[in-house]
């Protein structure tokens, strides 16, 4: 079956540091307000597969993957949620970030937090 | 558009306002405004004057159809079409070529758009550049004898998230505007791939083998040089 894409939210209540691992490459989004509403942007470097330690600033955070993912908070205090994209017409925490069309079926990965 | 015959035109179908798919109602994409913008400047960069925007109200299955079957009339031989589109994408449960681009007043089918595009000229040149999701699922569904290049911004079987600005867009726009002038497709395809993620993968197509050594976008030289053409004699 095909691999559904997992998106994992993450909410920084005060500077953290955490280490994700990830087992395909992937990109960290930050979101921030803008005029037009929630907006996410890229967020650092891609990130390689296997371990990364991020630090984070107070904030709502969000990551796509392909391939089962887990967490460790290191330091501070950090939220998570993990959604597929089906999810959009109620199932994201605010803030909501969208895509841009519906999910095909699929096995979506793992996510763990340690 | 006029009776004028073109070398080069694009075709910018812009999602800027609410559509819909298959099944339901879509919000307007947020970068769609902004990837609009870009994709002008780029075109105009690779020397296409001709360019006619499907934007808010206008942005029909029927204005586009419109749109693909005059381009057919009023295009020189060996003509450029460059099709764009920002927007959603909605997948539905049938084959690839059901999905559907999001547009007001329902979707357009791949299958159906791909039908159009094989109506033109055979030896027209397409460009298509795709911001959406599924983005790449027109190549497999193109059934026409033309050249085509797709630039797309995610796979055939991948979603990609709403930002105020496409990733693709920026980075193409940052290629092909490039103070030296743009590199080879090829090398399009290597920049994209090597900066993004994998969920979220830009994707570079040809069934055109000489096109991976041209440049990414570009209007063939014969027009180019009759434009200089035209521009000395004014001038004189």
């Amino acid at each position: 079956m095909k691999k559904r894409t997992l998106q994992i939210s993450l909410h920084a209540r005060e500077s953290s540091v955490v280490e994700l691992t990830v087992g395909d490459r992937v990109q960290l989004d930050r979101i921030t307000e803008t005029p037009r509403g929630h907006a996410p942007e890229r967020h650092g470097d891609l990130l390689e597969p296997g371990m990364s330690t991020l630090a984070l600033a107070p904030g709502h955070y969000f990551f796509r993957t392909l391939s089962p993912a887990s967490l460790h908070v290191v330091r501070g205090g950090v939220d998570t949620s993990v959604h597929t994209a089906n999810d959009k017409d109620g199932g994201w925490p605010d803030p909501p970030v969208n895509t841009l069309g519906d999910d095909a079926p699929g096995e979506p990965p793992a996510f763990t937090v340690e | 558009m006029s009776a004028h015959q073109f070398d080069a035109l694009a075709i910018h179908l812009c999602a800027d306002t609410a559509t819909r798919g298959i099944r339901r109602q879509w919000p307007p994409a947020m970068a769609a405004p902004d990837t609009l913008r870009r994709l002008l400047q780029i075109c105009e960069h690779a020397g296409i004057a001709e360019q006619q925007i499907l934007r808010g109200d206008q942005a029909t299955s029927e204005a586009l159809l419109a749109a693909l079957h005059d381009a057919g009339d009023v295009l020189g031989v060996d003509g450029v079409v460059v099709l764009t589109f920002s927007g959603h994408t909605e997948r539905g449960d049938g084959p690839i070529a059901t999905a559907r681009w999001c547009l007001v007043g329902g979707g357009l089918e791949l299958s159906q758009l791909a039908g159009q595009l094989a109506a033109l000229p055979a030896t027209t040149s397409l460009i298509l550049v795709c911001d959406t999701c599924y983005a790449a699922a027109i190549a497999q569904v193109l059934c026409g004898p033309q050249p085509v290049v797709v630039l797309a911004s995610c796979g055939d079987d991948q979603t990609m998230i709403d930002r105020l600005r496409s990733e693709l867009v920026v980075r193409l726009e940052a290629f092909v505007c490039a103070p030296g002038g743009q590199d080879s497709l090829a090398a399009l395809r290597s920049r994209l791939e090597s900066d993004a993620p994998d969920c979220e993968r830009p994707v570079v197509w040809t069934n055109a083998a000489h096109r991976w050594s041209a440049p990414a976008i570009a209007v063939p030289p014969r027009t180019r040089g009759c434009m200089v053409e035209v521009f000395t004699a004014a001038i004189r």
